[in-house]
């Protein structure tokens, strides 16, 4: 991440917006500074998508303002973002070459260069022997390589990615991961929602995750780790150990070598070390901070958000 | 932006078969009425014919031989009824006449028939004056014609085809094009959102640019066949020789122009909007009813109007802006109308299509991005401040 000023990126400020009863997003707070990799997180329902919407000003917002680069995001700003959204969608009888050269085309790109940047992407995204089929003959992950196109042809300065990775076969989804990084790498800020944590956790160094609406954490991972409660003492014998109970914490598995014990963060680690250590020689012992997926369901998943809500990170 | 989206419009819609197809046939019928205009006002003089005369039938050659506007007959004397048939059966005379019958070689032409019969008459008179001791001057006088005035209570109708036909184009046309380019516009609206491809779009640009570009595209497209209706009247009406053409059907021409462009902004926004309603292509038919009606409406008040256009329906429907783009034209084509009723009645139209093109504009926007059951109209109108899901 390079330094930035504040009003560097996109900053989403106490964003709200509610449908009737229903609250989709209530006062959230976000930024995404110039290149920088921000993995939205939040269960289905928690206003990801609301909040994407409303930075391409398809949802009007009952409160709280949007910028890019320290203005309000306006329309020139817009179509300088690639937008992907969590249902695809393009237009079934319309040959790809066409299709993405007419979407760099109402970003504002003349013809000639929108074809230009549509032919270099569908070169990248192996599209070529297909540029001049109709969509709709297309296989599922073809058609979501020319989804990406459509996102990435006109040079976005930021990328709003819902669900990126949702349908996408291991071989598309390492293409995906690649060019996001790239992207990030080259500068253009990247929001992109999803619920595959693991990718999540590789490609970022920061997420926000959001419930009911509402921001329960955001940061870099590694704050979020060290802000867990939990963490893992893995213990491996050199033979078998009849039993073992450990003296702090939670065993989670146990194999008569092997042990996994759940500790909370203010346990005596090298107490319970010692304790292992007394029930035989030991050829292996670990302490593990949480996984991402481990911290979000804890963050999010136990049902009581409100009261668990923290503020962690930088 | 607008221009890319309509451009799309053109090109994509005008490369499909439906389309070319839908064009040919009217390009092709139209040029085939003009031909028809042609061929009935062609007026190359008398058509050549020739009469075979045998023996008794002589004393009517003379006048046979005069000819009328239609006619140039040549007479030809055989010698016997045989030879005459032989001559009729190789077609170098047309019809046998032996002073008793009339003989074809099948069915009679019936102008010639017409006319031998009556210079048989005609000779057959001069010489029963003759014989009777009358002169020239008594037949004159006894043959004289009697003049009687015409007079017509509908004060002259032979105007009533160039007006049917202007009417036809401007009801019909008008009709036919709104409802087959306002289904169009409504199934592309529905194939963006059921495609979900309308999201991406509307993340570039607003609603109003999309639905605009969308709107003259088609608009265009429909406009060009609207041309060639005209065009086709256009022509129909310059070979029209016998009759003036009233200048109240030329003046039918420009304003069903005119008239066919506030319509279309009129209706093709209206049915847009009924397209960003519905979800799937299958819920269409049904909720296409509410625009649908007024537009039959007004075709149907046209249709059944052909006979006795100067009634109370054409007249108030003609001013209402649901039926007026068919109706207006319509009026105007088969009536002499007052030109204030005529500005009147435009500027009533051009108005409500200000205000169709909001009103649907806000259904468009709030319901473009829903997904699942139908939106309504009382929703729609209810949320019409607050676009978008």
């Amino acid at each position: 991440m390079r330094p930035g000023s504040e009003s560097d990126g996109l900053r989403i400020v106490d964003l709200a917006k509610r449908y009737g009863a229903v609250v989709a997003v209530d006062g959230l707070d976000l930024s995404v500074p110039r290149g920088g990799l921000i993995g939205f997180l939040g269960p289905n329902g928690a206003g990801k998508t609301t909040t994407m919407r409303a930075v391409l000003g398809m949802v009007r917002p009952d409160r709280g303002s949007i910028t890019w680069q320290g203005r309000p995001i306006d329309d020139d700003a817009r179509r300088r973002t690639g937008y992907m959204p969590q249902e695809r969608g393009l237009y079934a009888r319309m040959k790809v070459r066409e299709q993405v050269a007419y979407f760099g085309q109402l970003a504002g790109m003349r013809r000639r260069v929108a074809e230009a940047r549509a032919d270099a992407w569908i070169e990248r995204l192996d599209l070529t022997e297909r540029a001049g089929s109709m969509v709709q003959e297309l296989s599922g992950g073809n058609q979501q390589r020319v989804q990406l196109a459509v996102s990435l042809v006109h040079d976005p300065e930021l990328l709003v990615l819902d669900e990126p990775f949702a349908g996408l076969d291991p071989v598309a989804a390492e293409t995906m991961r690649r060019i996001i990084a790239e992207r990030a790498a080259a500068g253009v800020s990247v929001l992109f929602s999803s619920h595959q944590l693991d990718v999540v956790e590789d490609l970022c160094d920061e997420v926000v995750i959001i419930a009911d609406g509402q921001l329960v954490a955001s940061g870099l991972i590694t704050d979020l780790r060290s802000a867990s409660a939990t963490r893992w003492l893995r213990v491996r014998w050199t033979q078998p150990v009849e039993r073992w109970t450990p003296l702090e914490g939670v065993i989670e598995s146990f194999d008569g070598r092997t042990a996994v014990v759940r500790l909370d963060r203010d346990a005596d680690v090298a107490a319970s070390i010692a304790d292992a250590l007394s029930a035989g020689p030991v050829s292996e012992v670990a302490l593990e901070p949480p996984r991402l997926d481990e911290i979000f369901t804890e963050l999010v998943g136990s049902g009581h958000l409100r009261s668990k809500r923290t503020e962690a990170g930088s | 932006m607008i221009w890319t989206i309509a451009r799309r419009e053109i090109v994509t819609r005008s490369r499909s078969k439906a389309f070319i197809g839908m064009t040919a046939v009217l390009f092709v019928g139209v040029i085939a009425v003009a031909l028809v205009q042609v061929f009935i006002n062609s007026d190359d003089g008398p058509r050549q014919v020739t009469i075979g005369l045998v023996g008794g039938g002589a004393e009517a050659g003379e006048t046979l031989e005069l000819g009328n506007d239609d006619l140039d007959p040549t007479v030809e004397v055989v010698d016997t009824v045989d030879t005459g048939e032989a001559r009729l059966q190789d077609g170098s005379i047309d019809v046998l006449f032996d002073g008793e019958a009339l003989t074809w070689k099948g069915l009679p032409d019936f102008a010639l028939d017409g006319y031998v019969r009556d210079s048989v008459q005609q000779a057959a008179f001069a010489q029963r004056a003759q014989d009777l001791g009358l002169s020239e001057a008594d037949l004159a006088a006894l043959f004289a014609p009697v003049e009687l005035d015409e007079v017509r209570l509908d004060g002259g109708d032979d105007e009533f085809g160039v007006r049917l036909a202007a009417a036809g184009v401007a009801g019909f046309a008008t009709f036919m094009l709104l409802q087959v380019w306002g289904s169009f516009l409504m199934m592309g609206v529905i194939e963006e959102k059921a495609s979900k491809v309308v999201e991406i779009l509307l993340s570039q640009v607003r609603p109003s640019t999309l639905l605009g570009g969308k709107v003259i595209g088609l608009g265009f497209l429909a406009l060009v066949q609207m041309l060639i209706f005209v065009a086709g009247l256009v022509v129909g009406l310059l070979l029209v020789q016998d009759i003036a053409v009233p200048g109240s059907v030329w003046g039918s021409v420009p304003l069903s122009v005119l008239t066919f462009l506030l319509g279309f902004g009129f209706y093709a926004t209206a049915y847009a909007a009924v397209g960003s309603m519905v979800s799937r292509q299958e819920d269409a038919t049904s909720a296409q009813l509410p625009v649908m009606f007024p537009l039959l409406a007004g075709y149907f008040i046209a249709a059944t109007s052909i006979g006795a256009p100067d009634n109370l329906a054409v007249t108030i429907g003609s001013f209402v802006p649901f039926t007026s783009p068919v109706l207006l034209p319509f009026r105007a084509a088969m009536l002499d109308v007052p030109l204030w009723q005529l500005a009147a009645s435009l500027v009533i139209l051009a108005a409500s299509t200000v205000l169709m093109l909001r009103f649907a504009g806000w259904i468009y926007r709030f319901s473009i991005l829903r997904t699942g059951s139908r939106v309504t109209w009382i929703e729609a109108w209810r949320n019409r401040r607050d676009p978008v899901l």
